[in-house]
């Protein structure tokens, strides 16, 4: 009765939390040997959706997502062969070989018993270390021959943490959602925060271990984005202070204009 | 003018012309063109053959002709007539029409639909065997004889048989009764008598012809009754009647409504469960209490559950007693608790305006697509307003549920910042422009002081 396909559960909505992004590394002298590479290759990347909740040595993957997750599809640059990877099965990762950022079109596919549509949504493929000074990746692809800073034993890190928010589910979805709870996120911080354009105190160009999504990381935006409206509301005040000061002088000039 | 031979012969001052030439009807056109019927004289003069089209004759609706009436006399007499299925010589009258050839009174055209009646007749043993074991009261067997007689002779109309039935020792049989003796019977025999008798029929004839028979005395008693209590309704009644019945059916109509509504109301004010059957029921609707982790909602929570507590048990006094509420509470934070772990937020999905079976189902999405814009009036200048302030967020790092209700209240001050700079201008605005004015009157002032 309550597993009944039809029936949704009004007035709920659950969200799951997952990242998704790219890690990078420069190719070695001897993996660039190999037959597979093409000779203008400099960097191995792999490009990922994957739970929030981080395992010790990577980025995100602690839960599994399949049950909610039944396929996603990255679209890569044109120039690959087979430029569409679809992955049915978990890891949802790509992991290939190149020498340029481009925009990869991801597509999740939802389980049937969800009964939703695709979610689609892009995600810049990083191979160049953050820099403090850079902004919003350039659209477009990168030019090929440049300088290749060398991202270090550990790669490069461009995640994005984002939730999977569902409306109304089915019942029967809804438990299946139920019975696989994600786990949460840590709440201090033992590994470096990943990087963000909107963050520049995160585009920290040392980093020491694979990034990690934690709940104080929410806590800091969400004061961020209160000291941003306490500015705001500031200049706001000061604002009006001078509109009352003025008023006063308007007031008198009028008196003595008449 | 249509002009005619002779009007022409008269012109020319011809002679008459000779009979052979002209024939007998002298309106007849040169030319020998007849006006056709639609159209009228003056426009076939003027438009000859190119008339218009057979459509106007056939629109004119075409009558029958006149039936001929009285022509012919007719007498009619009134004679005598027999019905061949009487067989007491009983002679009625009716009128005849009276031709003049006499020809063999004809026979009653009625009489073909006078059917004998097919009726039951049972022999002595069969009536010791079935019939005297029934309990229909106190039939003798003169007197259910009597019955069968009547019913043959008055082809089972039960009203006349009623009315004629006079037997001997004066009981008095209501309809009901003989017809239910009369039913009674004829089930009985049908069902027993053996199969030979009644011809080849099959189980299922035979029980469709018991169900023939069948008579309920009760329930045709109870059901005259209350035909003639329908009959005899004052008008008062009626109208009280009909009103009942149409708030009956507007209280169907919003009957699960008000219980649905019934129910939320008696939950969340006095923290009860009303009891009450048959209430469309999916999911607990249920204002969210917290679903954020603990780190911002130990404090809020605590206090909500603690004014919870304080207003249930307000409400309560009257008619609860204080451990219920207390009972609700803990399962209202066991429920948030697991809302936590499971990432569950809940809505109230408006519980007391009209719900919407089918409403409209929000597909899924990702949180970073609902990231709010500054309204689309002033967007450029809010984005223009936040930059100075050294702001930007078009992308947040965690977009949650509470970071984007965030954002939202950052995007309303900016508004109110905007709105505050506008207000500014303006005004700076109009002291320029006084301040301008006064320094051309003080100008004017000082050339005529000169």
């Amino acid at each position: 009765m309550s597993s009944n396909e039809r029936i949704r559960a009004r007035g709920i909505s659950i969200y799951r939390p997952i990242v998704y992004g790219n890690c990078a590394f420069t190719l070695t002298p001897e993996e660039k040997e190999k037959s597979d590479v093409a000779p203008d290759h400099t960097h191995r990347w792999t490009v990922a959706v994957r739970s929030a909740a981080s395992l010790p040595n990577d980025v995100g993957g602690a839960d599994d997502i399949s049950h909610f997750i039944k396929r996603v599809t990255f679209k890569l640059h044109e120039t690959y062969p087979n430029p569409n990877r679809n992955i049915d099965k978990p890891p949802f990762e790509v992991t290939e070989t190149g020498w340029g950022e481009f925009e990869v079109m991801i597509r999740i596919v939802f389980v049937p018993e969800s009964g939703e549509k695709p979610v689609m949504f892009y995600h810049h493929l990083k191979l160049h270390p953050w820099s403090a000074t850079a902004g919003p990746p350039e659209p477009g692809p990168t030019q090929p021959g440049g300088q290749v800073v060398p991202t270090g034993p550990l790669g490069v890190h461009a995640w994005q943490y984002d939730e999977v928010v569902f409306n109304d589910p089915f019942q029967a979805f809804l438990t299946t959602l139920m019975n696989h709870p994600p786990t949460p996120l840590p709440r201090i911080r033992t590994r470096p925060i990943p990087a963000h354009t909107s963050h520049a105190a995160s585009l920290d160009v040392n980093v020491q271990y694979p990034p990690e999504f934690t709940t104080t990381m929410e806590r800091e935006e969400n004061e961020r984005i209160d000291d941003a409206r306490r500015k705001v509301n500031e200049e706001v005040e000061r604002l009006r202070d001078l509109v009352l000061e003025k008023e006063k002088i308007l007031a008198r000039l009028r008196a003595e204009v008449q | 003018m249509a002009a005619s031979a002779s009007d022409i012969r008269d012109a020319l001052s011809l002679p008459a012309a000779s009979t052979s030439a002209t024939p007998a009807p002298s309106k007849k056109f040169p030319g020998g063109a007849r006006k056709p019927e639609g159209v009228s004289r003056e426009l076939f003069s003027l438009i000859g053959d190119a008339a218009p089209s057979l459509v106007p004759a056939l629109a004119r609706p075409r009558f029958k002709a006149r039936p001929a009436m009285g022509k012919a006399r007719v007498r009619w007499e009134l004679r005598e007539f027999k019905h061949p299925t009487r067989d007491d010589g009983f002679a009625l009258q009716h009128w005849e029409k009276v031709s003049g050839k006499r020809e063999e009174p004809k026979e009653y055209p009625f009489a073909k639909f006078s059917r004998p009646s097919t009726v039951l007749e049972y022999t002595d043993q069969e009536y010791a065997e079935w019939i005297q074991g029934l309990d229909h009261g106190e039939w003798t067997r003169e007197e259910t004889d009597y019955l069968m007689k009547l019913v043959k002779e008055y082809d089972a109309r039960f009203y006349v048989i009623h009315d004629r039935y006079e037997f001997l020792n004066g009981v008095t049989r209501t309809i009901e009764d003989l017809k239910h003796r009369y039913y009674g019977i004829c089930r009985k025999l049908l069902r027993h008598r053996p199969a030979s008798e009644l011809g080849d029929i099959s189980e299922a004839t035979r029980q469709e012809l018991v169900q023939a028979y069948s008579y309920d005395r009760d329930r045709e008693l109870t059901r005259k009754n209350y035909v003639a209590g329908l009959l005899a309704r004052t008008p008062e009644q009626i109208a009280e009647e009909e009103m009942l019945f149409l708030l009956c059916k507007r209280l169907e109509q919003t009957e699960r409504r008000f219980a649905r509504e019934r129910e939320d109301l008696l939950r969340n004010l006095a923290g009860i469960d009303s009891g009450l059957p048959n209430l469309p029921v999916d999911d607990e609707p249920f204002t969210a209490l917290g679903a954020l982790p603990a780190q911002s909602g130990g404090a809020p929570s605590a206090s909500n559950k603690r004014k919870r507590k304080s207003e249930a048990a307000d409400l309560d006094s009257p008619s609860g007693t204080p451990p219920v509420a207390k009972k609700i509470n803990m399962a209202r934070h066991a429920v948030a608790v697991d809302d936590e772990k499971h990432c569950i937020i809940r809505t109230d999905g408006g519980s007391l305006t009209v719900p919407t079976t089918k409403a409209a189902h929000h597909p899924v999405f990702l949180r970073s697509s609902r990231i709010p814009q500054p309204k689309s009036t002033n967007a450029t200048k809010i984005q223009a307003a936040l930059v100075e302030l050294g702001i930007n967020f078009t992308k947040l790092v965690m977009p949650t549920r509470d970071t984007l209700a965030n954002l939202e209240t950052l995007f309303e001050a900016a508004g109110q910042l905007v709105e505050a700079k506008r207000a500014l201008d303006k005004i700076e605005h109009e002291i320029r422009v006084l301040k301008a004015k006064k320094g051309e009157e003080d100008e004017a002032e000082a050339a005529v002081a000169e």
